[in-house]
């Protein structure tokens, strides 16, 4: 990386960031298409859920008499003083307070979700996606959660990139370096989700004296199992607590380290779907599992395929 | 079939041209990788300008998820500042998220974790002053693990941290919707329920919200019904 004389061989350096963020070998461009393949097919069932989920209360909440019609929530901002800050939350829903239009809406994003991986021949589908739901998730003003940052995140990523399935060929032309910017700021967002919820944790004393997992199981009345029992026992709970403190922060390292790539994908899948079981986050943790599918490991990704293809 | 293709465009896009620096991470000991050639790369121009957009975007997300548990001035400056651009994309949580701080103020972003979480419970009465055994809950709450509960959950919260601070107009004007749907109630109150982290001084808290439902005509206000707290003197 230095010349001879000591300075900073600005052409490399520059060849090094543009393999990193545009793509090196067809190799690797190959991977980024199945992983990315992988990750699109993930996120569409996740997106599909999301609508889902808002089918039967859609009009509770969002109709003109709905808890949070346009008027009520207004008024409620108004009095709070709050217009400024939520003034970006854009979203044309604003505009809708029919039940029928609002679920027409819902419909229109689950066949979305449905066509994002098939429809090959344009990015049209995945950047409707991304719309639909960055509206819904403005919409959401006061009940939304992480889950919709997840999936928009994702999908704005994903639109980036050339739809392909796990087996296409790369792609060529500019859908050779879309693919790699696109896995590549994945990635770089997972790390930065994995770290700060790993440094976060450690700002709460439950996860220092081991009794964060505890934490995170007890309102069972808002969670789909029970573990209260099963983790009752000191030993049990304080070192499922520290792995998982230790897993957040740990995972963006094992993931960018060639050689613990494989462990660390393994470690973020274990981690996600053990903190959705735990915490009843489905959507959420599924999001960043199916997320985690950017870091696909070469080796597993031979291995898959080669077999899929005999 | 595929691996064929790929393996011919491999060829074809190595032949003639240069070849791979092997010096990634990623680069495995298979020769096929070694023989791979360039794919086709924007140009320059297009590299720089995207560049520079990534430069930005990674710094703003970055500085976005680490201003959510407690910002600083330049944090929160910086967040503000690019707010249209990530609040209009939904690209980071915001640092006052239902999911992000508990009703006491306490941060538990991303992964839940803090004794701070609690379920609540909206419930009604009818009729004059009602006794304990006469609050039932709220017929349309959806209560248990799935997403849609979790949304009544976070509205609960909103409600019941308004209320918690006194901020009693505000809480009323998002509790007169579900009311007019209520017919039947005349109060209501939003309650704590107590779990297995949570201390007697926690599960004696009075409820955060509690109303008297006033009906005229169509009209409906709420008035606020001022709840014992406890103080020193009442703490052992």
């Amino acid at each position: 990386m230095k010349s001879s004389d000591n300075t900073i061989d600005t052409a490399a350096t520059d060849s090094a960031w543009n393999s990193f963020w545009f793509g090196r070998s067809i190799a690797e461009l190959s991977l980024a298409c199945r992983s990315l393949a992988m990750v699109r097919i993930g996120l569409a069932v996740i997106a599909f859920w999301y609508f889902a989920s808002h089918w039967s209360d859609v009009a509770f909440w969002f109709a003109g008499d709905g808890i949070l019609s346009a008027e009520a929530l207004g008024v409620f901002l108004a009095d709070a003083d709050l217009g400024d800050t939520v003034q970006w939350r854009l979203s044309p829903l604003y505009w809708i307070d029919s039940p029928t239009l609002l679920r027409g809406y819902l419909l229109v994003g689950m066949l979305l979700a449905i066509a994002m991986p098939l429809v090959r021949s344009t990015r049209a589908v995945t950047v409707a996606l991304w719309l639909s739901v960055v509206w819904l998730a403005n919409r959401s003003m006061i009940i939304g959660g992480l889950e919709e940052v997840t999936l928009a995140w994702g999908l704005a990523y994903l639109a980036i990139a050339p739809v392909q399935t796990p087996f296409s060929d790369p792609a060529g032309g500019t859908a050779a370096w879309t693919t790699t910017l696109a896995r590549r700021l994945m990635q770089i967002h997972l790390s930065i989700v994995f770290l700060v919820t790993g440094l976060a944790m450690l700002s709460s004393l439950a996860w220092w004296d081991g009794t964060g997992v505890m934490a995170v199981v007890s309102p069972i009345e808002i969670r789909y199992f029970d573990f209260t029992e099963t983790l009752r026992s000191p030993l049990v709970h304080e070192s499922l607590s520290h792995g998982i403190v230790l897993g957040a922060i740990a995972l963006p390292a094992l993931l960018w380290i060639g050689s613990t790539r494989a462990a660390g994908f393994c470690l973020a899948i274990l981690w996600c779907v053990g903190l959705a079981i735990l915490s009843s986050q489905w959507m959420h943790f599924l999001g960043l599992a199916m997320l985690s599918l950017s870091f696909f490991p070469e080796k597993f990704a031979d291995r898959l395929f080669s077999r899929t293809d005999r | 079939m595929a691996r064929k293709k790929i393996a011919e465009s491999r060829r074809a896009a190595s032949g003639g041209s240069q070849s791979l620096a092997p010096s990634s991470t990623e680069a495995t000991a298979d020769a096929n990788v070694q023989q791979d050639a360039l794919p086709v790369m924007p140009s320059t121009l297009v590299m720089r300008i995207v560049s520079a957009l990534l430069m930005v975007h990674v710094a703003v997300i970055a500085v976005a998820y680490l201003a959510v548990v407690r910002s600083s001035g330049v944090q929160g400056r910086l967040v503000d500042g690019f707010a249209p651009y990530l609040a209009t994309f939904h690209l980071a949580p915001e640092g006052n998220a239902a999911d992000a701080v508990a009703a006491d103020g306490v941060a538990f972003f991303l992964a839940r974790g803090d004794g701070a979480e609690r379920v609540y419970r909206l419930q009604v009465a009818s009729g004059a002053k009602p006794e304990e055994s006469q609050w039932y809950p709220a017929r349309w709450v959806v209560e248990g693990g799935s997403e849609r509960a979790r949304r009544y959950q976070r509205f609960l919260a909103a409600v019941a941290d308004l209320g918690a601070n006194d901020q009693n107009a505000l809480a009323g004007r998002l509790m007169l919707p579900t009311l007019q749907r209520d017919t039947d109630a005349d109060w209501v109150r939003i309650v704590r329920l107590p779990n297995l982290m949570t201390n007697v001084v926690q599960d004696a808290e009075p409820a955060p919200y509690t109303a008297a439902v006033l009906r005229d005509g169509g009209e409906i206000r709420l008035v606020r019904v001022a709840q014992p707290r406890l103080t020193s003197a009442a703490t052992p």
